[in-house]
C-alpha cells in the first residue's frame, strides 16, 4: 500500500501542517510553504493517479497484514527511512516510530473513503496543552498534584472521521400546557388546573449536523466539545494531515443517520417548544418528524486526544483542535470536596449569623 | 288593661334580670372561673406536682426581673359552670389584662393556654402576646405551637411548659436584659453573635447554602454542552406552520386546611394590642 510523506521543496525533509501559521512547515530547514506552492510542486513532478491537486515524491509499495480480524494491523514501509508501519486498518495518518516522519496511508483515502472536507487543525499541541492546564486548573475537586503536573503523558492530534447531514425536516408536536392556580376559601385550599391543547409544527432546515462516524471515538467526548465553526473547513486535501493522527471511518453514513436525525429531531423540538409560553408546565403527548432531502459529507475534524495517568488511573481529555473546546474526566477527591464543603459552611455559619445580628 | 300592662313589666323585668344574670355569668366565666396556683401558673387541674409548678414559676420570675417579660401558663379553662369560652384568645387576653398581669410600662409578657378537655385533635393551644414581645416573637409562634403539640400529643406538659419558657427566652436573649429602669441593655455585638451561632437554624441554613455552593461546579466538571437548538440550523430556514392553543378542561381540587397553626397580631379585649396564634393537638 502506498504510504505518503509531503518532502520540503527546499530541502527534502519532512513538512508537517503549522495550525499556528495555517501553512506547512519544513521540520529541518523551517521553510513555510503554502497550500498552493505544495500543489504546484507536486503537481508538476508527478502525475497524481488519485486525481488529488497534491502529489508525492516516493511511494514504498505494500505491507504486510498481521492478521485476518477486522481491524486488523497492516504493515508499511515508510517511504521516508524504509522503516516498518504498523498501524490498525482503520488508520489513515500516523508517525514512522523510527524516523518519527508523518506518514499517510493514502490507499485508505481512496474511493468512498476519500473524506469531501478537512477542516485543519487551528491550535498547536502546545496550545492545547496549555488550554489543558488553565482547564484542569479550575477543577476544585482534582488533587492538586494531578493539576500541577508539568507532564502530560500522552497527546495526539487526530483527524476525526465525522458525517455531516444536511437535512430538511417537517412535524411537530401535540402537548398538555398547564396552568396551576390556587386560593384558600374558609378552612379549604383549592387548587384550580387548566389544560390546554398545545399543537406546534412546522418545517426547518439544517447544515451538517455532525456525527462520529469511528467507533474508536466516544460519542460522548466528540459531543461536548461541539461545535466545529464550518466556516474555516475545506475540501479535502492531504497535505493538511501532514503531522497528524487520522482515523477512517468504520460507521457508514446509514448507520450514524439514525443518530443524527435524532439529534435534528432534538434541535427541532427545541426550536418548537421555545414557541409555547406562559404555562405553568408543560409536557409533549406525541411528536411526529419527517426527514427530507438528506444529504451525508464525510470529513475530517481536528481533535486532540490526551491521556493523563494518575495513581495507576487513566484519565482521558479530549479537546477541540479548533476552538480548543475541552471535554474530559477528571479525578475527583472527596476529601477535597469535603474540605471545600466545610470551608463554605464556616464562612456561610458566620454570615447567616451576622445577617441574624443585624436582623434580629 | 290595667293588669295586662302590669304582666307586661313582668315578663320585661324577668327577661331583663335573666339577661342580667346570663352576662354576669358570662363575666364571672371570662374572669373569675380560673384560679391561681402559683403567681403566674392557673388552673392546672392537678396535672403538675407543686415540685414542677415551683420550678416553672422559679424561671418564670426570673425571665421577669432578668429581661422585664412576665409570662402566665394556663391549663384548661372549662368554665365552673360547664360552659366553653367562645373566643378563647380575648379570654386570654382578659386573662392577662383583667390580672394586671405584664411587665414594665407597656405590661410585656405573655400568656400560654392549654385545654386539655375537648377530645384530641380539637384541643387547644392559644398563644397571646402584648407589649414589647408581640413583634420580636410572632415568627416563633408557628414552630412554638407545633414544638407544643407534638409534645402535648406525648402527654408531656411540664416538658410542654418549659419548652415554651426555653422559646421565650431565645428570643429574650436577642432583645437583651433591662436594666434598673426597666430599658433593654442591648448586648454587645460579640455577645449576640454567639447567640446566633448557637442558634441550629442559622447552621442548618448555612449547610444547605454550602451545599448548594459545592454541588454547583459538578455541573460543569467534565465539560459543558455548547450547541443549542440554533447551532447547526441553515439561518432563516425556520417556519412555524401550526400554532395553536386551545383550552381543554379544567380540573379543581380541595384539601381541607383549617388555618389552625395560623398566627395574628390583633386588637385585644380590654384594650392595647397583642399578638399571636393558636393550634389543635
Amino acid at each position: 500500500m502506498d504510504v505518503k510523506n509531503y518532502k520540503c521543496i527546499n530541502c527534502g525533509s519532512n513538512i508537517e501542517y503549522d495550525p499556528n501559521l495555517s501553512m506547512f512547515r519544513c521540520s529541518s530547514c523551517a521553510s513555510v510553504f503554502s497550500k498552493e506552492d505544495l500543489d504546484n510542486f507536486y503537481y508538476n513532478v508527478n502525475d497524481d493517479d488519485l486525481q488529488e491537486s497534491t502529489g508525492e515524491l516516493k511511494l514504498e509499495m505494500v505491507g504486510e497484514d498481521y492478521n485476518t480480524e477486522e481491524n486488523q494491523l497492516q504493515a508499511y514501509n515508510c517511504s521516508n527511512c524504509g522503516g516498518e508501519i504498523v498501524a490498525q486498518g482503520d488508520t489513515v495518518a500516523t508517525f514512522c516510530p523510527y524516523c518519527k516522519s508523518p506518514s499517510i496511508i493514502r490507499a485508505k483515502l481512496q474511493g468512498e473513503f476519500k473524506p469531501n472536507y478537512i477542516l485543519p487543525f487551528k491550535i498547536d499541541e502546545k496550545r492545547a496543552k496549555e488550554l489543558y492546564k488553565s482547564w484542569i486548573s479550575k477543577k476544585i475537586y482534582t488533587p492538586k498534584d494531578f493539576k500541577t503536573r508539568d507532564r502530560v503523558d500522552e497527546i495526539k492530534g487526530i483527524y476525526a472521521p465525522f458525517w455531516l447531514y444536511d437535512l430538511e425536516m417537517s412535524g411537530g408536536f401535540v402537548g398538555t400546557g398547564k396552568n396551576v392556580s390556587s386560593w384558600r376559601s374558609g378552612d379549604y385550599v383549592y387548587t384550580k388546573t387548566d389544560y390546554y391543547t398545545v399543537r406546534r409544527g412546522g418545517n426547518n432546515s439544517y447544515d451538517k449536523v455532525p456525527k462520529d462516524a469511528s467507533t474508536k471515538m466516544d460519542d460522548t467526548m466528540m459531543e461536548f466539545i461541539e461545535p466545529f465553526d464550518y466556516n474555516d473547513m475545506k475540501d479535502f486535501s492531504m497535505p493538511y494531515m501532514s503531522g497528524f493522527f487520522a482515523e477512517r471511518f468504520d460507521q457508514d453514513q446509514d448507520i450514524c443517520l439514525e443518530d443524527a436525525k435524532h439529534k435534528a429531531e432534538n434541535y427541532f423540538e427545541g426550536r418548537l417548544r421555545e414557541t409555547v409560553r406562559g404555562y405553568s408546565s408543560f409536557n409533549i403527548i406525541n411528536s411526529y418528524y419527517n426527514f427530507g432531502n438528506i444529504k451525508a459529507s464525510y470529513a475530517m475534524l481536528p481533535t486532540y486526544y490526551m491521556i493523563n495517568k494518575y495513581k495507576d488511573k487513566k484519565y482521558d481529555f479530549m479537546i477541540n483542535g479548533q476552538t480548543g473546546k475541552i471535554y474530559g474526566n477528571p479525578p475527583f477527591s472527596w476529601a477535597l470536596f469535603l474540605k471545600f464543603f466545610f470551608i463554605t459552611f464556616i464562612i456561610c455559619y458566620f454570615l447567616v449569623a451576622v445577617w441574624g445580628v443585624f436582623n434580629a | 288593661m290595667l293588669k295586662k300592662t302590669k304582666s307586661y313589666f313582668i315578663i320585661l323585668g324577668l327577661l331583663i334580670a335573666f339577661v342580667a344574670a346570663a352576662g354576669s355569668v358570662y363575666a364571672a366565666m371570662d374572669a373569675q372561673s380560673l384560679y391561681l396556683v402559683r403567681d403566674h401558673i392557673l388552673n392546672t387541674d392537678g396535672y403538675l406536682t407543686e415540685d414542677e409548678l415551683d420550678q416553672l414559676e422559679s424561671r418564670i420570675v426570673e425571665i421577669k426581673e432578668k429581661y422585664g417579660m412576665e409570662h402566665v401558663l394556663v391549663v384548661n379553662f372549662k368554665s365552673d359552670w360547664g360552659y366553653y369560652v367562645p373566643d378563647k384568645e380575648k379570654f386570654a387576653d382578659n386573662i392577662f389584662i383583667d390580672n394586671n398581669f405584664g411587665a414594665g410600662n407597656r405590661k410585656s409578657g405573655s400568656i400560654l393556654l392549654i385545654d386539655f378537655y375537648p377530645p384530641p385533635g380539637d384541643r387547644d393551644i392559644i398563644i397571646r402576646t402584648r407589649g414589647d414581645l408581640i413583634n420580636p416573637f410572632q415568627p416563633e409562634v408557628k414552630s412554638t405551637i407545633d414544638g407544643l403539640a407534638s409534645r402535648l400529643k406525648d402527654r408531656e406538659l411540664f416538658a410542654a411548659l418549659n419548652y415554651y419558657l426555653d422559646r421565650q427566652l431565645q428570643v429574650h436573649k436577642k432583645m437583651g436584659e433591662i436594666d434598673e429602669k426597666g430599658n433593654y441593655i442591648k448586648p454587645p455585638f460579640i455577645s449576640r453573635l454567639i447567640n446566633q451561632l448557637a442558634d441550629l437554624q442559622n447552621a442548618g441554613i448555612a449547610a444547605v447554602i454550602a451545599l448548594v455552593i459545592c454541588i454547583f461546579p459538578l455541573f460543569s466538571y467534565k465539560g459543558a454542552k455548547t450547541v443549542s437548538s440554533r447551532t447547526y440550523e441553515v439561518v432563516g430556514s425556520f417556519n412555524l406552520t401550526t400554532n395553536t392553543d386551545v383550552y381543554s378542561h379544567s380540573h379543581t381540587t380541595s384539601v381541607y386546611d383549617p388555618p389552625s397553626s395560623s398566627s395574628s397580631s390583633s386588637s385585644g379585649g380590654g384594650g392595647g394590642s397583642s399578638g399571636g396564634g393558636s393550634g389543635k393537638f
